[in-house]
């Protein structure tokens, strides 16, 4: 193998121009799957974030039945139930579940976390106009962020902190319309409740106008109703581990609870699907170009081979075998392509070196441009497969000649 | 050992030898037709015709290099039509010589390289190798030219590298095609001096096609060959 990879590296050094030229299309090659590689990093990456920001969001409960809401002289329901009632959507009334589901979903697989909420409609016992009251726990910010409010979308004042009672924040709607700000107080079932934040929520699956801590909303809550709560909730918000595995997650949700409703976008069937459309176009580009050198790299070592039918035949008539011919025209391609392709990937990491990624985008997306060799370890061996392929399909067509037959050509 | 003993054994053999090439036209051209050849060990056996009568054909068949379209070739008791590609490279590697018309030496190879090729997939490590090329470049005269190119090379300087090459593995057989064919009378007479030496000193069987420039009185048989058939064996001494 010694002699063989000596001889091929003579007979690159005694074609120079061809040589060079075939590993610069190995080497442009590389780059361009470098770039590539890099792209498809940072559309993966993006993907992550925009489904994350866009599809990874449930709320779960199950509705009441007719039977149980009318039939209920007693139990946990409103009192006033023409008017209040707790809700998921706004016309779904819900039964009561335990809390201690939210552990039990987010202890399934496809799901990140999950949190218990509590949602109420409420009648203003003094204005009697209609509003909805969020209970929920700060601490669970995760499960909070994307599917019902957060510290980001705070507008005035400040967001409900772990560890928080007695206090409120509500929507900029609701402080338009009653005239609430921050520093006055809103006040239900009796109980005045200070408001320190005003928060313009986006389009998130769970929606109120008040929002307090889970135990604050049940004290305001259980006054309401025929008999108290207990240990119960409305609702949970569950966060899914990928926008990927929205479905997969929703089946897991509908095998612990069958009759419950799941309320989301599904933002991420759409976003993946665009998404995976423009991943789609990248692998596409990568295939056109691999193609596009391996033919290049081909006709290269082709050409190559038809200068020098009449060596080969000569080699095969002085006792060289099929198979060290095979060797070493495919060592020389191998040989090319291996120099062609870190060449490539080097000066790839040698661009972004130079022309770091910019700040708009690494600010926007958790993707800063680093590297993991893998990268380059992929455009290498790329590279080498492209170049087995290339120098292999000329090489096998060379052996396949008689010596007699390659001597008489031209 | 006399030359009679010596002859008693047939090194090689060709028995009904048919070659074809395709014709343009669809049809076939025959090259050669129903050859039977035998080549006695450690003789010289001249086969002599015009141009274009099939020689380097029949040499191509009888060296392995082609595959004749009917009839069979013995090489040292093996039937060539048997052995498969890397086999024969094999054969043709360890036993067998050849001189080419026009030396066919690769012409970006230098000397050195050229001559090395033959043992490049032998067995031989390269200082060894090395050793042998060298030496046999030496005795036929072209010490100061291990590294340079052929190009770079005397016409007569590249028909002796390709006698280095052909000898250099000490073949039991030396097929040489018109190897006097492309160079002056001169360098002619040295390379069949250089040749017959070597074939003298090792008891090597040659065969050697010609078409009138090597000396048949160096041959100890000589065949006609015409039109693709052997025509008459002219001379056995």
């Amino acid at each position: 193998m010694r002699e063989l990879i000596r001889c091929a590296w003579r007979e690159l050094g005694r074609r120079k121009r061809r040589a060079a030229a075939t590993t610069a299309g190995f080497a442009l090659a590389a780059l361009i799957l470098f770039s590539v590689g890099n792209l498809l990093c940072f559309s993966r990456q993006t993907m992550s974030d925009i489904l994350y920001n866009v599809g990874t969001h449930i709320i779960v409960s199950v509705p009441a039945t007719g039977s149980e809401m009318t039939s209920a002289a007693s139990g946990p329901w409103p009192i006033d139930s023409l008017n209040e009632a707790f809700y998921s959507e706004p016309n779904v009334v819900t039964q009561l579940l335990p809390r201690a589901l939210a552990s039990e979903l987010a202890g399934l697989p496809a799901v990140l976390c999950a949190t218990p909420l509590m949602l109420y409609r409420v009648k203003d016992s003094e204005k009697g106009f209609l509003f909805s009251i969020a209970g929920f726990d700060p601490k669970d910010k995760i499960a909070l962020d994307n599917n019902l409010c957060s510290e980001k979308d705070i507008i005035a004042g400040t967001f409900i902190r772990s560890g928080d009672r007695g206090v409120a924040v509500v929507t900029d709607a609701f402080s338009i319309t009653t005239g609430i700000t921050v520093g006055s107080s809103v006040k239900i079932s009796g109980i005045s409740f200070p408001v320190i934040g005003i928060i313009k929520p986006g389009i998130n699956p769970g929606k109120a106008d008040v929002f307090l801590c889970l135990d604050d909303a049940v004290s305001v809550i259980n006054p309401r109703l025929r008999q108290p709560m207990g240990d119960r909730v409305n609702s949970f918000l569950v966060e899914v581990k990928h926008g990927r595995q929205m479905e997969e997650a929703v089946s897991q949700i509908r095998g612990r609870i069958p009759d419950c409703l799941v309320n989301t976008f599904f933002c991420s069937v759409s976003a993946i699907r665009v998404l995976g459309m423009n991943e789609g176009a990248v692998w596409i580009l990568l295939a056109i170009v691999l193609v596009g050198v391996t033919l290049y790299a081909m006709s290269s070592q082709w050409s190559s081979i038809v200068e020098r039918r009449r060596d080969i035949g000569i080699l095969k008539a002085i006792g060289w075998s099929d198979s060290e011919v095979v060797w070493q025209l495919g060592l020389e391609s191998v040989i090319q392509s291996l120099l062609g392709g870190s060449i490539g990937c080097g000066l790839g990491f040698f661009f972004l070196a130079i022309f770091p990624v910019p700040a708009w985008i690494s600010n926007s997306f958790s993707w800063n441009g680093e590297l993991a060799g893998i990268v380059f370890l992929v455009g290498i061996v790329v590279s080498l497969f492209c170049g087995v392929v290339a120098g292999a399909v000329p090489a096998f067509y060379s052996a396949r000649q008689t010596p007699a037959e390659s001597i008489r050509s031209k | 050992m006399g030359k009679n003993e010596r002859t008693a054994r047939v090194i090689l053999e060709a028995r009904g030898v048919r070659k074809t090439f395709p014709s343009r036209s669809g049809g076939e051209i025959v090259a050669l037709e129903n050859v039977d050849l035998s080549i006695p060990e450690g003789l010289t056996t001249l086969i002599s015709g015009r141009s274009g009568a099939g020689k380097s054909t029949l040499l191509a068949l009888l060296a392995g290099l082609d595959h004749p379209t009917s009839g069979s070739i013995t090489f040292d008791g093996n039937a060539l039509e048997k052995l498969d590609n890397s086999e024969l490279a094999r054969l043709r590697r360890e036993k067998l010589g050849l001189v080419f018309q026009n030396f066919q030496l690769l012409p970006s190879w230098t000397a050195a390289e050229n001559v090395e090729a033959v043992l490049m997939h032998s067995g031989i490590d390269r200082p060894a190798r090395m050793a042998r090329v060298e030496k046999i470049l030496a005795e036929l005269g072209l010490s100061g030219r291990f590294d340079n190119l052929p190009g770079e090379l005397s016409v007569g300087q590249q028909q002796r590298v390709a006698l280095a090459r052909t000898l250099v593995n000490d073949p039991i057989l030396i097929l040489a095609d018109e190897p006097t064919g492309s160079v002056d009378p001169q360098t002619a007479q040295e390379v069949i001096e250089l040749l017959m030496e070597r074939v003298r000193e090792r008891g090597t069987t040659l065969l050697v096609a010609t078409h009138g420039t090597f000396p048949e009185t160096l041959a100890d048989r000589q065949f006609k060959l015409a039109e693709g058939k052997i025509d008459s064996l002219c001379k056995e001494s």
